[in-house]
């Protein structure tokens, strides 16, 4: 009985520092669940607060009188100071952005290609780091670069099929710049992904008598897919999101403007322009477009993501 | 056959043709970007843009002629002022105005012994400007004259003023110390925000969180916001960080301490998502076997895990510096661009990206320094990702050899 | 090898294809024929204000639908960088800003633009820089004590000489305006006196935003005035005109963009009824209409040719 008691007190000891072990763990648990919930919650506050400010337009009274019509707020062209239309902005930023990840999708998986599978070994990391560094340049590098190197460039091509530009500021030259911007991003995720093509898949297809392109293209293409696509799906979304070097480069014009080299205005570039001089339904406007901007970004990437179900279905 | 044959090698140089052809204009882009960027800025790189001021110094001095008569040393593009002993030439300034420089200054000259308006004494140095001259002839009349009127004529209106009332000596501005300091303050805030946050986050993730409904829907909301373009979390900081600071600082203004908490919640997605890669490449048997020694989840995760994901962390790290330099858009609305030379936490200023953006925007933009500006991003830009590369090999080759 | 051959050979060729598209045109002459392509500055510049008002076309000021196919310029330095790279464009800029711009000004009404035109008043084509202040009540003492005193500057023999040697235009001499260190000694002056003799490495931050065109001379006004009264620390945020009344008794005037002191370089307008006293003219500025500086074809322009080129969408240059 006594031996037992002891036996027990010493137990209970054990058993109370157990306990205190254990109630730290359970603090230091709840502590990090509350850190992932912070985290978590910093993009319902973005979406939130982009919502309430957003929709302001349509429903407060402004000093001056001024109200923001929804309808013509969807459906107008023009985004001039007293006529908000979106929709201009709107087919401009997905003509824009179309055009660019079309360039850069060929361009940037070719590339992955090379490196992956075509280039010798010292090329390869060369590429590597070239691809990183590209894609590690900021924005507003790229708007300078625009606007010194790309503007005149685009002004020269422009009067090579006698069409005159406004000094370069124009939608060919937006799409040049966000091409440059998206070709890492692209590369990055497709290099990753076929890297991690399985290596029999393509001995089967070089012992079936197919040339080492043959195979590269075939076999490598076809078993990345859902990479390229992951990556299609990134370099859109920083395309549509793009403000700095857009706005430096696209002239600022209202409207549909879907001739290359006439000046264009984007979503961001509409943001963005002149924000710290307004007030008032012109202030309040600009996160509505914010809002049409989170909104197109969401719709893209929901198309893309069924895009790219739908071409890796039959795959496994 | 061999027609066939001939066929397929002409289709495959094609394709490794077009592939070379893209990889050669990828490394093109970056090279001309580099190219252009060293080109056009290089002129104006140097310590003392660095180490400068941006808004120039100011020091208003009066003095009066000596009887004495200065003889000419005869510097070439320099004119002389006979009665003060001082050669000026036509010069610019660092960011690009026209000013009148002081070249040479003779050591018995009025100029070496003057008195500011608040009655300090102030001797002139070589390389200092001068501005908005008043004086007084020997008949009583007014002389003026300023920088805009090039050196010829000042030296002439020096001369010509028995007693200078009013000269402005200026050390000229237009340097980037303060933007300097402003990114280094961002960049210190912005990771002690970020980094506890972020890699809180991940621990939670990948070692506590079951896998359940709660982990996929904390996993996907931290996802979804690195879809979120930077201009609108630049709009977000300016309506809720702006006011949140405010709180504080009772003045509803830009601040570098609302652009770190924008910049926070911009990388806590990358922070996130490194950090977790790390984590989860932990080894489990270290983890079983702490705890089998006795040790609590606590302690194995404190002293076991993290040191060994902290090659994954460094390298998140590393890539926030990065954005964290590179990153405008967001931050225009956050911290103003109006750029400063003392810096404080609690109002606006510039970091490298922003004070590029105001130059570009200012009444007479100088791409010269916005070029030399965006040298220093990108070194210091390409620095980051050299180094991640680094220690990503480094991680790579010890588990390798393990 | 034969990959790194490759590889040179298409580098070469890239690199000869940029060149010849660089270098070709690069001395064009310039051809009448071309779309005049017009630049105009948002609805919230003084500048834009101003030069619609002088050329008789004032509907435009404040409506974009009336210059149609305009292409927007941002900002001064936007508005400079865009010209220059445009043969063909047109657009208007501040006197002040000609000179280091690399444009062509034109003359207006057969008049070169210069400072002394300006001034006696041949150059039809200017405006007024004015400023505008937060009212008494809203500003603690001292920082209403250090507003008194800048404007005071503003106007002293000293102020008046920073003014023109950053191109302002005066309409009355330096030598007719009163010292600084005169003004001080008048009795209704004393405490602007009191704060500028107070140097005790204490500082008061007093904001300056507001039109970019007044930018360059406010910068040199208060440097200037820093240095005769140590307690006063400048900060100065310009975007455009319209900032400035917003700024100080407008909507705006507890938010970000709240300033102490806003310039405009244009005319309050009637829904901006600035409190009396707390506003004032600084001096007077020409805007002139630019172009490239390889436009030779026209170096003179009637109000009824600027009116007609910003009012008529796709007009050419031989049209004038």
């Amino acid at each position: 009985m006594r031996s037992n008691k002891d036996n027990g007190n010493s137990l209970s000891l054990v058993d109370s520092r157990n306990k205190n072990k254990i109630l730290i763990d359970k603090i230091v648990h709840i502590l990090f669940l509350i850190i992932g919930m912070i985290c978590a919650s910093s993009i319902i506050i973005i979406v939130f607060f982009i919502t309430i400010k957003g929709l302001r337009p349509f429903f407060a009274a402004y000093e001056n009188g001024e109200k923001g019509d929804f309808g013509s707020f969807l459906f107008g062209i023009e985004f001039i100071k007293g006529q908000y239309g979106v929709l201009g902005l709107v087919i401009n930023t997905i003509f824009i952005v179309s055009i660019a990840s079309l360039i850069a999708l060929p361009l940037s998986v070719l590339c992955a290609l090379f490196i992956v599978r075509i280039a010798p070994k010292k090329i390869r990391s060369i590429m590597e780091i070239v691809v990183d560094l590209l894609s590690a340049v900021p924005s507003i590098v790229f708007g300078l670069f625009g606007m010194g190197v790309i503007n005149p460039l685009v002004k020269n091509i422009a009067a090579l099929f006698n069409y005159q530009t406004a000094g370069g500021v124009s939608t060919l030259s937006v799409i040049i710049v966000l091409t440059i911007m998206i070709i890492p991003t692209i590369t990055t995720v497709s290099i990753t992904a076929m890297k991690s093509v399985k290596e029999d898949k393509v001995l089967g297809s070089l012992a079936l008598g197919a040339t080492k392109m043959q195979t590269n293209f075939n076999i490598i293409l076809k078993g990345s897919k859902s990479g390229i696509i992951a990556g299609l799906i990134l370099g859109v979304g920083r395309a549509l999101g793009e403000a700095t070097a857009v706005n430096m480069v696209c002239g600022g014009a209202s409207g549909i403007k879907i001739s290359l080299f006439d000046p264009t205005s984007t979503l961001t570039s509409a943001m963005m322009s002149g924000i710290h001089e307004s007030s008032g339904l012109d202030y309040d406007i600009r996160f509505s477009v914010g809002l049409v901007l989170i909104i197109i970004i969401l719709i893209t990437n929901l198309i893309l993501n069924i895009v790219k179900k739908r071409i890796c279905k039959y795959d496994k | 056959m061999t027609n066939n044959n001939k066929k397929q090698k002409i289709m495959d140089f094609c394709r490794v043709f077009s592939t070379i052809c893209s990889s050669v204009l990828v490394i093109f882009t970056l090279f001309s970007i580099i190219f252009y960027v060293f080109f056009k800025g290089s002129s104006s790189l140097s310590f003392d843009l660095l180490s400068s001021d941006f808004e120039s110094q100011l020091n208003v001095v009066s003095t009066s002629q000596k009887t004495e008569q200065f003889s000419d040393p005869n510097i070439s593009d320099t004119y002389f002022s006979f009665s003060y002993g001082i050669s000026l030439e036509d010069g610019k300034s660092l960011d690009g105005e026209n000013v009148v420089k002081v070249v040479y200054v003779a050591s018995t000259s009025p100029f070496k012994n003057l008195t500011t308006s608040n009655s300090k004494s102030y001797q002139i140095i070589v390389g200092e400007t001068l501005d908005v001259l008043m004086g007084i002839d020997e008949n009583g009349n007014d002389v003026y004259a300023s920088a805009k009127d090039g050196a010829k004529k000042f030296a002439l209106a020096l001369d010509k003023s028995k007693e200078v009332t009013y000269l402005q000596c200026i050390k000229t501005g237009g340097g980037i110390r303060g933007s300097l300091i402003s990114t280094l303050y961002l960049i210190g805030l912005t990771l002690l925000f970020s980094l506890p946050l972020g890699i809180g986050a991940s621990i939670y993730l990948v070692l506590y969180a079951k896998d359940g409904k709660i982990k996929t829907i904390i996993q996907s909301l931290i996802d979804a916001t690195s879809g979120v373009p930077s201009i609108i979390f630049g709009f977000v900081g300016m309506i809720v960080f702006i006011p949140f600071v405010s709180v504080f600082t009772g003045v509803n203004n830009y601040s570098i301490l609302a652009g770190s908490l924008t910049m926070t919640i911009i990388l806590l997605p990358i922070i996130v998502k490194t950090t977790s890669e790390s984590l989860s490449t932990v080894p489990s048997n270290y983890m079983n076997g702490s705890l089998a020694l006795g040790a609590s989840k606590t302690q194995t995760i404190f002293k076991v895990i993290l040191p060994n994901a902290l090659p994954g962390i460094l390298s998140s790290t590393l890539l926030s510096i990065g954005r964290i330099i590179g990153e405008s858009a967001a931050l225009i609305f956050v911290m103003g661009t109006s750029i400063e030379d003392s810096i404080n936490i609690f109002s606006g200023a510039t970091s490298l990206s922003l004070h590029i953006w105001s130059i570009t925007k200012s009444e007479n933009p100088n791409y010269e320094i916005a070029s030399a500006i965006s040298i220093i991003i990108l070194l210091l830009v390409f620095a980051m990702s050299v180094s991640v590369k680094i220690v990503n090999y480094r991680v790579m080759k010890k588990r390798g050899i393990k | 090898m034969k990959l790194r051959k490759k590889s040179l050979c298409t580098i070469a060729c890239l690199a000869l294809g940029v060149l010849a598209s660089c270098s070709s045109n690069a001395s064009a002459e310039f051809d009448t024929t071309k779309t005049i392509t017009r630049y105009s500055r948002d609805t919230t510049s003084g500048t834009r204000d101003g030069f619609f008002t002088a050329i008789g076309y004032s509907e435009a000021k404040e409506d974009d639908t009336k210059i149609p196919g305009f292409v927007k310029a941002d900002d001064n330095g936007n508005m400079i960088s865009l010209v220059k790279n445009d043969e063909y464009g047109i657009g208007y800029i501040s006197l002040a800003s000609l000179a280091d711009s690399g444009l062509t000004g034109v003359k207006f009404e057969g008049v070169v633009p210069s400072e002394e035109a300006v001034v006696d008043g041949t150059y039809k084509l200017s405006r007024n820089f004015n400023y505008i202040t937060k009212v008494e009540s809203d500003v603690s003492e001292v920082e209403w004590k250090l507003i008194k005193g800048f404007k005071l500057f503003m106007s002293s023999q000293e102020g008046l000489a920073i003014i023109k040697s950053k191109d302002g235009i005066l309409e009355t001499s330096i030598g007719s305006a009163t010292k600084w260190s005169d003004i001080l000694k008048k009795a209704e002056n004393t405490d602007v006196k009191e704060i500028c003799n107070k140097n005790d490495g204490t500082s008061v931050e007093i904001k300056f935003g507001g039109s970019t065109s007044v930018e360059k001379v406010a910068k040199a006004l208060t440097s200037a005035f820093a240095e005769k009264c140590p307690t006063f620390k400048p900060v100065h945020n310009h975007t455009g005109s319209g900032a400035a009344y917003k700024g100080t008794q407008g909507s705006e005037k507890d938010s970000v963009n709240s300033m102490h002191v806003g310039f405009l370089s244009r005319e309050l307008n009637d829904s901006e009824q600035a409190a009396e006293g707390s506003s004032g003219r600084i001096c007077k500025d020409g805007i002139v209409c630019v172009v490239n500086a390889k436009n030779t074809y026209k170096d003179n322009f009637t109000k009824d040719e600027l009116k007609k080129i910003y009012s008529t969408e796709g007009i050419k240059w031989n049209e004038i």
